[in-house]
This record gives structure tokens, C-alpha cells and sequence, in this order.
């Protein structure tokens, strides 16, 4: 195999991992920019979405595309719950600043809740769902690869621009936005504060439940399968600029490609360690990351 | 009603007979002998520690609903150390100080036992335990025992399979704990120089893509790749391999030679090869092998009880109370610490699941290498690998 193959190998690996990484980054800006909350159990979203389109699949034999925007309902009601249940009743009459913090433990008290839920539903082994298009490699230039890596891509660039589109033609949309920019400002305009927050863990909750549904196919899904996927996405959001969607997409793929290219390149062992060591020089060298965290879209 | 006044002392007497009734009702009626126990029954090595639960849970209750040692039932006490291992190493402590244990069975992951073993040679207290990293029988530490097939067992039977397949270049990819790595060792101590390792990549044992290492192993046109790991990526590398268009054997540990692996490796099951107790393949075991009709048995009761398929793996939970049985019949109540671990070096001639055990003071394991065989899995079930 020569070593453009290899190269090429390479980076369809990390394209795809990263695609993942940019969804899960995206879910952490959404309801960062709405609420000023990391969300950490984001990355149990994306578990949820896996396990619960297994479930209809597999245990209540429903075909593959209603499991599918069954579990994504199904997610993002569960998104939403989490939201009025545990951040909701924290926020009322507080100045937000002074709660933040508190918010934040409240989500990953959540996102243990979810593991549990998951392990006491499911159970510990990892499951599966079948690939969406076949069990065939697809050979470009002597270099292999899975035909659901093209899912994993292209439903990533659909719900990116989805979200775009979401954010700057509709009016929820812009309101988030404004929610963002100047929350009391957004509140004088009558923007209802409330709302926002429970529509960016929905939307969060839908686009977390996408990525893992599309990726369970490849890499199976285990009730904490979620903890690691967070991590790494919210290290994503952080690298291209945290709440930034745009960083988002670009984070993600930056720390899939450099995690690919290091363990194929360099050594396989230090994987976690290289990806791990471009957040700390860009936490460094551009604290902002990559595109800057000022504003949710540079519209 | 009237306030029948003979009412409290009338009850009273009631109570008691059916509280001794119910006591010297069940046999076995003696005062139990205490073992603890332990496993990763969740965490990335569930796949194995839940059945090793199992496996411990029928060995004791097969004892006692045979009249118990002498009399004596077992009353196993166990915990689950969620694969970590420190938390492996609390709840022994917990066993051994205060659940006051005369003996400690399990540890289902390698790194777990090594992370006990100091302790419990300062509690002075028998540990037969299940991992099969070499390290944890060789150097010989006075309390520790294994029952698994070690890794450099598990090994040796691998090269002894590739000599005969003509395999000559290898890739060897170790998982990053303690486990994968004493099996690098042990097979790079005993291969013959007729095989080569070519690449050595490790990954970590959460990881959920291994293009890049099947890709290095694919450029340096291995003719044989070894995986060793337990969890889910062990099945994953078998999807990503199929997805490389790779068509080479891939030898596992014998921790995979269980269902859910080939299950969930899709396609590629196909490839694997893993060394593995007789009891996948009992059925097709001659019939003066002794081992034959312990296998049938066990798995028999184990479909009985826990209503899954019989895992090998869960048997070494059975041979570690089988062990601690024979010993503890050897010294005698009352439960002797010291007593009991002398004993279990003088275990001969033990027909179990994973093999017939000789324990000496110079083997802590006691299993020959004879005792596995490799297996492929073919149409549905496991089979004999020629």
C-alpha cells in the first residue's frame, strides 16, 4: 500500500470521526449561546440516539427510517425534560451569572442520570444497528472505506446547514441569537427567555441523537459510550471556538484529522495525548479557538 | 374481640417454632464457610464479568445443594469493581475487613488483580483469582493464584497454530492495559524466529476506530494479525478490518471466545481465530476425555440458572470455587487462613472446566497449555480451527 493510500486512509478516518465531534461540538454552542450552560451531558444525546433507535429496531422490530425519526423525537423530548426539570426551576429569579456554575453540575448530575437510565434499560454490552447502505467497502484510489462514512459526512454538512438555515432565516432562530448577543436586550424585545432555553436543548437533544444514530452502524453503542464522545466534542468546540457553529464544524473536523493522522503517522498510542496537546497550545496560543467565540454566526 | 390475654406468649411461641423451623430446614445446616467475590460485571469488560459472576454463583450453589463441604454451606459475598481498579482493590478491602472473608475469589480483569494483589498479600488472605495476564502467577506470590489460562499459555498455543499455517509476518495489536501488554511479551518471548512482528500499535481500550492501525497492518502485508483485547473494540476491529478489504486470519485473546464478539463483528467474524477452553466445543471432545462430562454438565446447569448461553469464561468463576471447595475440605473448620492456601498448592488432579488442575508451591495455575484448543467460528457457532 503506498503512503498515499495510507495518507488517504488516513484522512477519511479522521473525516469521519471528526464529523461526529462536530455534531456533539454543535450540541455544546446551541445551548451554550441560548443559555450560557455547558450542557455535559450532550454527549449522552448522542448515546440516546443510538440506543434508542437500536431498541426500536432491533427489540421492537420497527423499520429502519421510523426507528429513526421516532428516536429522534423521542431524544429530544428527552432533551427537553432535562431542561425543564433540572436547569428550568435553577434559573428562576437569579441573575444568571451567579448560576451558571450551578447549572453546569446540574447537567452532568443528567448526564450520570441518562448513563444510568441507559445501563439499567440496555444493559452493559455494546449493540449495533445495520449500516445503511450494505457491507461493501467502497475502494477510491486503493484506499478503503465504509459506505456509511458517506452518511456520517453528508448528514453532518446537512444538519450544519440546517442549523444555519434555522438560525438566520426563521424567527425562533434569530431570536436564539438575540438571546445570545444580549440576553436583557432580547428580554426588553419580548423574546421570551424561557423558551429559548428549552428550544436549544431541543435542538441540541435532535442533532445529538442524529450523530449517534448515524455512527452506532459503525463504531456500536454502549450506555457510556456517551462520556468519551462528549469529552472529545466539547475539546472540538473548544479548539474552533467555543458557541461559534461554524467553529463547531471546524473543531471537529481539526481534532478528528489530527487524531487520525497522529495514530497512523505517529504512533498509535499517543492518540488521545496529540489531540489533547493541540487543545492546550490553542488554549494557549488563541483561547477563542480557531473562528473566535464572540458571536453564535458571523452573519 | 376480647383481649384474649394468653394472645402475646401464644405468638410468641408460634414465632419461635417457625423460626426454628425454618432454620434447621435447610441444609446445609452448619455454620458457613464465608468467600468473597468480585468482578467487573460492568465497564468495558462486562462481557466477561458478568458471566464470571455467574460462573462463581452456580460453583457455590452446586456445592451447597450437594450437602455443602461437610456440611458446611458457602456463603458467598460479592461485588462488582465496575472494571477499575482501584475500586476493585476498596472492595476487597471491604471483603477482607469487613465482611471478614476467609478467601477472595475473582478479579475478572487483569489490571484489577494486579491492583489487589499487594493488599491482599498483606491481608494474608487467599486470592484465587480469574485474569490471565502471566504477571499475576509469574513471579509466584505467596497468596495469589490464578485459574485462568495465562496469556503466555494462551500465546503459545497461537504460535504452536500459526507454525502450522505457515504464518510468518505478524501484526500484533495489544490493547494499552496491563492485559495487552503482558500478552505482547509473552508471545515475543516464545516465537519461534520464523515470525516476525512487522508493526506493534497499541489503542485504547474505549476507542471506536482502528483504520489507522489495520491500515499500517495492511501496508506491511502481514500474513496474520493478533488483537488482544476484551470489549467492544475486539469486534469492532473485525468490521473495520472486512471494511479495509483485509482477509488474513486475526488472532484474539481467549477472553473472545464468547458469543457476543463474532455477534457483533458482523462480517468479519469470520476471521477470527481465538484460543479457548474445551467448552465451546464439548460436544465434539472424545468421550474418555474427563473433561467432557464436566463441560456438559456445567452447561447444562448454567442454561438453567441464568437462562444464557453457557460462557467458558464463566466457568473459571466455577473453578475458582471448586478450588477454594477442595482446599477448604483439606484443612478443616474452623476456616484457617494460611491453612487454606497451603491446601490449595496441593490441589491435584482437579477435573474443572478450563482444564485439570495440579497447584503447586512453584505454579500458582496449575493448567497445561494442552488444555485449549483454537477455535473459528463457522455458521452461526463456534468450531474447531484446523
Amino acid at each position: 500500500m503506498s503512503f498515499e493510500t495510507q495518507l488517504l486512509q488516513y484522512f477519511i478516518a479522521g473525516l469521519t470521526v471528526g464529523s461526529i465531534y462536530a455534531i456533539v461540538a454543535l450540541g455544546f454552542a446551541m445551548v451554550y449561546n441560548a443559555t450560557k450552560v455547558i450542557n455535559f451531558a450532550q454527549g449522552e444525546f448522542v448515546m440516546l440516539g443510538g440506543m434508542v433507535t437500536i431498541f426500536l429496531y432491533g427489540n421492537l422490530h420497527l423499520p429502519l427510517i421510523p426507528s429513526v425519526i421516532l428516536s429522534i423525537l423521542v431524544v429530544t423530548l428527552i432533551g427537553i425534560l432535562i431542561e425543564r426539570f433540572t436547569i428550568a426551576p435553577a434559573n428562576v429569579g437569579q441573575e444568571r451569572e451567579k448560576v451558571v456554575v450551578l447549572l453546569i453540575m446540574i447537567t452532568i448530575g443528567a448526564s450520570e442520570f441518562l448513563k444510568g437510565a441507559a445501563m439499567l434499560l440496555w444493559g452493559k454490552d455494546p449493540l449495533g444497528l445495520p449500516t445503511f447502505s450494505g457491507e461493501e467497502p467502497i475502494v477510491l484510489w486503493n484506499a478503503y472505506f465504509n459506505p456509511q462514512i458517506i452518511w456520517v459526512v453528508g448528514i453532518t454538512l446537512l444538519v450544519v446547514i440546517f442549523v444555519r438555515f434555522f438560525l438566520t432565516h426563521t424567527l425562533l432562530g434569530k431570536a436564539m441569537r438575540g438571546c445570545s448577543d444580549n440576553q436583557t436586550m432580547a428580554r426588553l424585545m419580548g423574546i421570551d427567555i424561557k423558551l429559548m432555553s428549552m428550544a436549544s436543548f431541543a435542538l441540541s437533544a435532535a442533532s445529538g441523537s442524529i450523530g449517534g444514530i448515524i455512527i452506532t452502524p459503525m463504531t456500536l453503542m454502549t450506555f457510556d459510550g456517551g462520556l468519551m464522545l462528549g469529552l472529545k466534542g466539547f475539546c472540538a468546540g473548544v479548539i474552533g471556538g467555543f458557541g461559534n457553529v461554524y467553529g463547531a464544524i471546524v473543531g471537529g473536523f481539526v481534532l478528528g484529522l489530527l487524531e487520525s493522522l497522529g495514530a497512523g503517522l505517529i504512533s498509535s498510542s499517543y492518540k488521545d495525548a496529540i489531540a489533547f496537546l493541540c487543545l492546550l497550545l490553542i488554549l494557549r496560543f488563541k483561547p477563542t479557538g480557531i473562528l473566535g467565540a464572540k458571536t453564535i454566526l458571523r452573519a | 374481640m376480647k383481649r384474649f390475654k394468653y394472645f402475646i406468649p401464644l405468638y410468641t411461641v408460634l414465632a419461635v417454632l417457625i423460626f426454628f423451623g425454618i432454620t434447621f430446614s435447610q441444609t446445609p445446616s452448619k455454620e458457613p464457610y464465608v468467600i468473597g467475590a468480585h468482578a467487573s460485571a460492568t465497564g468495558p469488560g462486562a462481557f466477561i464479568g458478568g458471566p464470571m459472576r455467574n460462573g462463581m454463583i452456580l460453583g457455590a450453589e452446586m456445592i451447597n445443594g450437594a450437602g455443602g463441604i461437610d456440611g458446611h454451606p458457602i456463603k458467598l459475598i460479592f461485588y462488582d469493581d465496575g472494571g477499575d481498579p482501584s475500586k476493585a482493590v476498596l472492595v476487597v478491602k471491604k471483603l477482607v475487613e469487613e465482611d471478614k472473608v476467609i478467601a477472595v475469589a475473582g478479579g475478572s480483569r487483569s489490571g484489577n488483580i494486579l491492583a489487589v494483589a499487594p493488599y491482599i498479600q498483606k491481608a494474608e488472605t487467599p486470592y484465587v483469582s480469574l485474569g490471565a495476564a502471566t504477571v499475576i502467577t509469574q513471579p509466584v506470590k505467596k497468596w495469589v493464584f490464578a485459574d485462568a489460562h495465562t496469556n503466555m499459555l494462551a500465546t503459545r498455543k497461537i504460535i504452536e497454530h500459526m507454525v502450522k499455517n505457515n504464518i510468518k509476518k505478524v501484526g500484533f495489536l495489544p490493547d494499552n492495559t496491563a492485559y495487552g501488554d503482558d500478552a505482547y511479551k509473552s508471545f515475543m518471548k516464545q516465537k519461534p524466529d520464523s515470525i516476525q512482528v512487522l508493526v506493534h500499535e497499541t489503542f485504547g481500550d474505549k476507542d471506536t476506530d482502528f483504520t489507522p492501525h489495520l491500515t499500517k497492518a495492511k501496508a506491511a502485508n502481514v500474513d496474520a494479525v493478533v488483537v488482544w483485547t476484551v470489549g467492544p473494540p475486539a469486534s469492532i476491529i473485525m468490521k473495520n478490518a472486512v471494511m479495509l478489504g483485509m482477509d488474513i486470519p486475526f488472532y484474539h485473546t481467549h477472553g473472545t471466545a464468547q458469543l457476543q464478539y463474532p455477534l457483533l463483528a458482523g462480517d468479519g467474524a469470520r476471521l477470527m481465530r481465538m484460543p479457548s477452553g474445551k467448552l465451546p466445543v464439548a460436544d465434539e471432545l472424545a468421550d474418555k476425555d474427563p473433561q467432557k462430562k464436566v463441560l456438559l454438565d456445567f452447561r447444562r446447569e448454567y442454561v438453567n440458572r441464568f437462562k444464557e448461553e453457557a460462557s467458558w469464561l464463566g466457568a473459571h468463576g466455577t473453578d475458582a470455587i471448586w478450588i477454594y471447595a477442595g482446599a477448604i475440605k483439606r484443612a478443616g473448620w474452623p476456616p484457617n487462613k494460611a491453612k487454606i492456601r497451603n491446601e490449595i498448592e496441593k490441589t491435584r488432579n482437579l477435573v474443572g472446566h478450563n482444564g485439570v488442575y495440579n497447584i503447586t508451591p512453584t505454579d500458582h495455575n496449575g493448567l497445561a497449555y494442552e488444555s485449549m484448543v483454537i477455535l473459528k467460528w463457522e455458521k452461526g457457532h463456534f468450531a474447531l480451527a484446523e
